[in-house]
């Protein structure tokens, strides 16, 4: 039997118990203020004008008779999902579990992202086999000029295992293309020296150990930005779901810490801490896109996996060739998705002190739940989320710790302490 | 394989529409038997393969009562959720703008494409 973990505490207001004697209680739109036990019972009892923190709760929007309710709206409406305009990243799978796309596939894909309307794309070619070179090339080519011609801004990134040959490298640095190293961690021993790879996607192993080493081996290569990702056998049970999540709490303190001398960034944290659910890495639909080998569209990467590891079709959108963003809503499995992603209507996300900064992917509940929407106090990313931000929002009083924030560009003017 | 479970719950806490969207998420790895016995349901799984059956029951009321809190939390936002959900599907995926100037100019259009043609040649070639 699982129990809760989280550690509510009871109040006017969504509010979560970080040790030390600290409470954080959120605002409506993701205002959140760290306050001491004895301020949130008084908090909690009733405060009256002219109470100090009576000022700095009603700045979070908590205190409804305070409240602006215009500037609550606008702020909920801009970080909601009515403000999203299309997927940022879409990932094309070049080659994968023994498949390699053709060029004429990449060029289809990179028309339907250019399809999209979302004015900056981001795209990344995956080459798990290292046998895609000709469709990535393609592919970096041709969205590079596409994006000329529409005026339109792109990022593009290249993951493989292997580091890319010196002329390949070559061409990419050309193209403005950073190399995505994608490395796992099932023991203690860090990566030597991944030099040449601007980020890193690591997958955390059963027996990923010492955290900070790997933290500490990846600023020394000169990495940018770090994904960790739990390897399945951590999702498939909440003890193998908690190694992950402590795993990467305390890699995220240790990036926090060492922020003044390294530029290495939590990319999952960095797009929680957003509150906007279209820069969650891997939010089917509304973050991502991703197109597989054969050109068959689906609503996440993950979505792509579980089709490639488990034949689970559900996250197939279409074919690229044939598929028009504008009818996607028309596919059966849109509107349930887009269902699944209403945080609102979510038992506990509801009432949880990180509604406004968390969004669990659909297709990563189905993996590790068997449905689209989990059940969240056995969900192995719920966990990793509330671990991450948990590291965050513990230290609000921490300098070190906001500098670290503001150096990343997070907006910390929404946090107070 | 492993020796049904079984448990008797209030009709009260698990709704049918629960137990069903439940057992669907258990697909293939068990069977699910419902009865009715007065207030209560009588629920037994029995594991398909490997599967342990008392475990895949746990499984199921936790996902039952997690569906059942689900749709009181659906019908007390119902009203917030639908009108995110349906402005998304009715006008959250527009196409992005057509590129004026192939518009006005055919010739820049056709420019393009070749222009293609000759990088979609080379990648071909390098295959």
């Amino acid at each position: 039997m699982s129990r809760l973990r989280e550690p509510r505490v009871p109040g006017p207001v969504p509010a979560r118990a970080l040790g030390g004697g600290k409470v954080l209680v959120a605002g409506p739109t993701g205002r959140v203020a760290l306050l001491t036990e004895d301020e949130h019972a008084a908090f909690a009892g009733g405060l009256r004008e002219p109470d100090p923190l009576r000022e700095r709760l009603a700045a979070l929007g908590v205190i409804p008779e305070a409240a602006e309710p215009e500037a609550l709206a606008r702020a909920t409406i801009e970080s909601g999902l009515l403000n999203w305009s299309g997927p940022v990243t879409h990932v094309v799978v070049v080659s994968a579990r023994g498949r390699s796309m053709v060029p004429e596939t990449a060029k289809a894909a990179v028309d339907f992202a250019f399809s999209t309307p979302r004015p900056t794309l981001f795209l990344e070619f995956v080459d798990e086999d290292g046998n895609g070179w000709p469709a990535a090339w393609f592919g970096a080519a041709y969205a590079r000029r596409r994006a000329e011609w529409a005026g339109r801004g792109l990022a593009l990134s290249y993951r493989s295992a292997a580091a890319p040959a010196r002329e390949r490298d070559e061409f990419l640095r050309g193209h403005g293309v950073a190399v995505r190293a994608a490395l796992k961690a099932d023991g203690a021993a860090p990566p030597a020296g991944e030099r040449g790879a601007a980020r890193a996607r690591v997958t955390i192993g059963p027996g990923a150990r010492e955290p900070e080493a790997w933290v500490d081996a990846l600023s020394s290569a000169g990495v940018s930005g770090v994904e960790w990702v739990p390897a399945p056998e951590l999702t498939s049970d909440p003890s193998g779901a908690r190694r992950f999540a402590d795993f990467a709490g305390r890699a995220l303190s240790r990036l926090i810490d060492a922020h003044e001398t390294s530029d290495l960034r939590d990319e999952l944290a960095i797009g929680l801490l957003s509150g906007r659910p279209w820069e969650i890495r891997g939010v089917d639909l509304v973050e991502t896109l991703a197109y597989a080998p054969d050109g068959t569209v689906f609503s996440s990467e993950e979505g792509w996996a579980l089709d490639a590891d488990r034949s689970v079709g559900i996250f197939r959108l279409g074919h690229v060739s044939t598929l028009r963003f504008a009818d996607l809503p028309s596919q059966p499995v849109v509107p349930a998705l887009v269902a699944a992603l209403a945080r609102e209507a979510q038992p506990l996300c509801a009432s949880c002190a990180y509604r406004s900064y968390c969004l669990i992917p659909p297709s990563v509940h189905f993996r590790a739940q068997g449905s689209l929407t989990g059940r969240l106090p056995d969900s192995p990313r719920c966990a990793a989320h509330m671990a991450l931000l948990d590291v965050v929002f513990s230290r609000l009083n921490d300098e070190k710790c906001l500098k670290a924030l503001e150096k990343w560009g997070v907006d910390i003017s929404r946090f107070t302490c | 394989m492993s020796r049904p479970a079984s448990a008797t719950i209030p009709k009260s806490v698990y709704p049918r529409a629960s137990l069903a969207a439940a057992a669907l998420t258990l697909g293939r790895r068990a069977r699910v038997g419902l009865a009715a016995e007065g207030r209560r349901w009588r629920v037994e799984v029995s594991a398909e393969g490997r599967g342990d059956a008392a475990a895949l029951l746990g499984e199921l009321l936790n996902e039952a009562l997690s569906h059942s809190l689900r749709a009181a939390a659906l019908k007390a936002e119902k009203p917030l959720a639908a009108a995110v959900a349906g402005r998304m599907l009715a006008r959250g995926f527009p196409a992005a703008p057509a590129d004026p100037l192939e518009q006005l100019e055919p010739q820049v259009r056709l420019d393009r494409a070749e222009e293609a043609a000759a990088l979609l040649d080379r990648a071909r070639r390098a295959a």
